[in-house]
């Protein structure tokens, strides 16, 4: 009797809690401390329903993949200095992961191992060498800096313009920032540079005089840089572990002279955690169809300069749940190879439709909506449809320019018709003899 | 007494000013310069040309738009001095920006000090330079960023402004597959064939006319040379056949209109054996007939 009470209870426990589906998060520390320095970031993981396991970066029992299967589904580092990693994790274990759709937050600081210089690396950014660090002498704050001018504020509006990836930066304070800087590079399409420094800021060894051209300079000082891969696994690669910390989050931040302002840090690590975590920014197709415009089931083939009803239902996902998704610039693309039609696609409540002719070219056409914006997941549907030329009876019947045909031919049969009666009826009429006369003259 | 107390209390001071010496906080405070940038002189002049300097005093901004392009090598020399002391100090950073005024793109400089001299100079050769600029023409704000840790302030002065005109950028095409796009695209509406061109309809009307022409000849000359149907018997026969043929050219009209050779057969068929066989009548019963008034 207890046993039952006690499992139904467990299930409408797990059923009815809000939590997560992908949430076991790996977090690897440098060392023990950082519990306690990071405790108000670890807690808001905890409190948001991950399950978080803090594991030491040499640890000898790592494992992200044990017999093919994730063990995690997103991983922290927070070991800047580690050279190697323990137990079977490397950084080629680490790039299999995220090919394989798992999310990467690592943080780095001016003393950096080569782990994390290779990991970065591999997903297209490069940290400054050592010992520099970001400095920016117009912008460090008065209370927590060392005197090297290396605790620096920065404003948000060097964040990058993605409500989804930074959270409301207008309505935050400047984030402090203590650590190495990070190089992008413009041949890296899928980057998104998501905080960088100022004009005034720039990398190199504190307290020397720069003798030659930094690596990293005023707004290509990259702070906080950011990936969204292929498969739409995020990885985000800053060079400040002090960001995430407790003493970071709580400060106040103030420039020399000037009154203190609450430091945004806490309200934009949250932000960046959710949108790395896949927590906001997902996208998904729910249905597609398309039909003749009245109709409501799709034919087998379609003719050309046909008019056609095309409909696909998006939706989005928030605080783990999916929504209908509301956009205005959704496009449709009616492609052979090239595209032969391209518009845009009107939503109401996460139902996108249009309604379009078809052009008179025929051939395999596909449906194609490819939603590619910056902070959500890549939205890629296909749909394949032929497109035949018209039947044979489908072209105009009659033509003025062939009436003369048709009198032709009308004319013929109706000409025998009547010549029919002619011929059958007409009688010659008689000749008029004359000699009869001469016959009755002989005979007197 | 009075030696060991003279003692106690000079170790005591010693101990004190050991420690003050040790301790960073309070002389950090007061070795803190205030910076000032004096001396600027900007020259603004072409590759072939000697350089004749401005000098822009501090704190204000010279009103010239000077234009620059690759023909124009840009110098800017300056001093950075302790405000209290008025020596010229060497600092940890001091940038020339060339900031675009509607866009957020920047092209930074450093300046380095003149060989064993404390003045620092910017020389920029735009002919080298230029393609840091990416293509991007307009008006530059020029700014003079200083710093360093031991100074109590940073300069980030706007001295002047300039149009920049690079020579034509050209773009290297990325690859289709590498192309990451994030902006809506242009929208395409096919635009389909005209049809093709018909002959106009007077020609299509003269030619029907010409074709309708013999029949009205036939008739013409028919009334011309005489018709008479005295020859006409109303028989089943004659009926039969006429109606027969009528509804031949009637099927060959309809099987033009919307029939299949298939059903035109099949009810060619049908009517085709009646009417041939009235026809047959008919001609038999006219041949009677023919000889019937002959021998009389």
């Amino acid at each position: 009797m207890f046993k039952l009470l006690a499992a139904a209870l467990l299930l409408t426990a797990i059923v009815t809690a809000a939590v997560p589906a992908k949430n076991r998060v790996l977090v690897l520390l440098e060392s023990p401390t950082l519990k306690q320095s990071h405790s108000i970031y670890l807690k808001s993981l905890e409190d948001r329903g991950f399950q978080v396991t803090l594991k030491r970066a040499d640890d000898a029992n790592l494992a992200l993949i044990k017999f093919g299967e994730f063990v995690y589904d997103h991983l922290i580092v927070f070991a800047p200095g580690v050279n190697d990693f323990g137990g079977s994790l490397n950084v080629a274990e680490i790039s299999n992961f995220i090919d394989r759709g798992g999310n990467v937050l690592v943080a780095g600081s001016s003393k950096l191992g080569d782990a994390i210089r290779e990991l970065s690396t591999e997903n297209g950014f490069e940290f400054d060498e050592e010992p520099t660090s970001v400095i920016d002498h117009h912008n460090y704050d008065a209370t927590l800096d060392s005197g090297d001018h290396t605790t620096i504020i920065v404003d948000s509006k060097n964040l990058i313009k993605a409500k989804l990836i930074t959270g409301n930066y207008a309505s935050f304070g400047p984030i402090l920032y203590r650590g190495i800087s990070l190089i992008s590079s413009a041949s890296n399409k899928l980057k998104l540079d998501v905080l960088t420094g100022s004009t005034t800021a720039y990398s190199f060894t504190p307290k020397k005089a720069v003798n030659e051209y930094p690596a990293a300079i005023g707004r290509s000082t990259v702070l906080v840089g950011a990936l969204q891969a292929r498969n739409n696994a995020r990885v985000v690669i800053t060079g400040s572990i002090d960001m995430f910390s407790d003493e970071f989050i709580n400060a106040n931040v103030a420039k020399a002279g000037a009154k203190p302002t609450k430091a945004g840090n806490g309200e934009f690590v949250k932000a960046l955690t959710k949108w790395v975590f896949q927590e906001v920014g997902v996208l998904r197709v729910k249905s597609v169809t398309h039909h003749k415009v009245g109709e409501s089931k799709p034919p087998r083939e379609y003719t050309i300069t046909e008019d056609v009803e095309y409909a696909i239902e998006i939706e989005e996902l928030r605080e783990g749940k999916w929504v209908p998704y509301d956009a205005k610039d959704i496009q449709l693309e009616f492609v052979r190879i090239d595209p032969f039609v391209r518009t845009y696609l009107k939503g109401s409540n996460g139902k996108f439709k249009t309604v379009f002719k078809l052009p008179d070219v025929y051939g395999v056409f596909k449906f194609l909506v490819d939603y590619r914006r910056i902070g959500y997941t890549h939205l890629f549907d296909v749909q394949q449809v032929s497109v035949r030329p018209l039947v044979h009876t489908q072209y105009e019947r009659f033509l003025r320019s062939a009436y003369p045909y048709y009198v032709s031919s009308i004319s013929m049969m109706a000409g025998v018709f009547l010549f029919s009666f002619v011929f059958l009826y007409f009688r010659e009429p008689t000749k008029v003899v004359t000699t009869t006369t001469t016959e009755t003259k002989k005979i007197k | 007494m009075n030696l060991r107390l003279v003692i106690t209390v000079s170790t005591l001071f010693v101990a004190a000013f050991a420690g003050q010496a040790s301790s960073k906080q309070p002389a950090a405070a007061t070795a803190k310069t205030h910076l000032i940038v004096e001396d600027v002189k900007l020259a603004v002049y072409q590759r072939s040309a000697t350089p004749s300097h401005t000098p822009i005093k501090p704190n204000t901004k010279d009103n010239k738009l000077y234009d620059v392009d690759k023909q124009v090598k840009v110098q800017l020399m300056f001093n950075v001095k302790d405000e209290k002391s008025k020596e010229s100090i060497l600092v940890q950073q001091a940038f020339v920006a060339f900031v675009h005024k509607d866009s957020d793109r920047e092209v930074l400089f450093v300046a380095e000090p003149e060989a064993g001299s404390k003045t620092y100079v910017a020389e920029m050769d735009m002919k080298a330079q230029e393609k840091n600029f990416d293509g991007l023409n307009g008006t530059y704000n020029v700014r003079l960023i200083v710093g360093d840790t031991n100074a109590a302030n940073a300069i980030d002065w706007n001295l002047v402004d300039v149009k920049v005109t690079t020579s034509p950028f050209i773009a290297v095409p990325t690859k289709k597959s590498q192309i990451v796009n994030y902006d809506p695209l242009p929208e395409i509406k096919h635009l389909f064939r005209e049809p093709e061109k018909r002959p106009s309809a007077v020609i299509s009307d003269t030619f029907t006319i010409l074709c309708m022409a013999p029949m009205l000849l036939l008739f013409i000359m028919w009334l011309q040379i005489g018709l008479n149907f005295n020859n006409v018997k109303i028989s089943l026969w004659s009926l039969g056949f006429h109606s027969g043929l009528l509804a031949i050219f009637g099927l060959y009209f309809v099987f033009w209109l919307q029939l299949n050779m298939f059903e035109t057969l099949k009810y060619l068929a049908v009517i085709a054996v009646p009417t041939f066989f009235c026809g047959n009548r008919l001609l038999r019963s006219l041949n009677e007939s023919r000889r019937h008034t002959k021998t009389e």
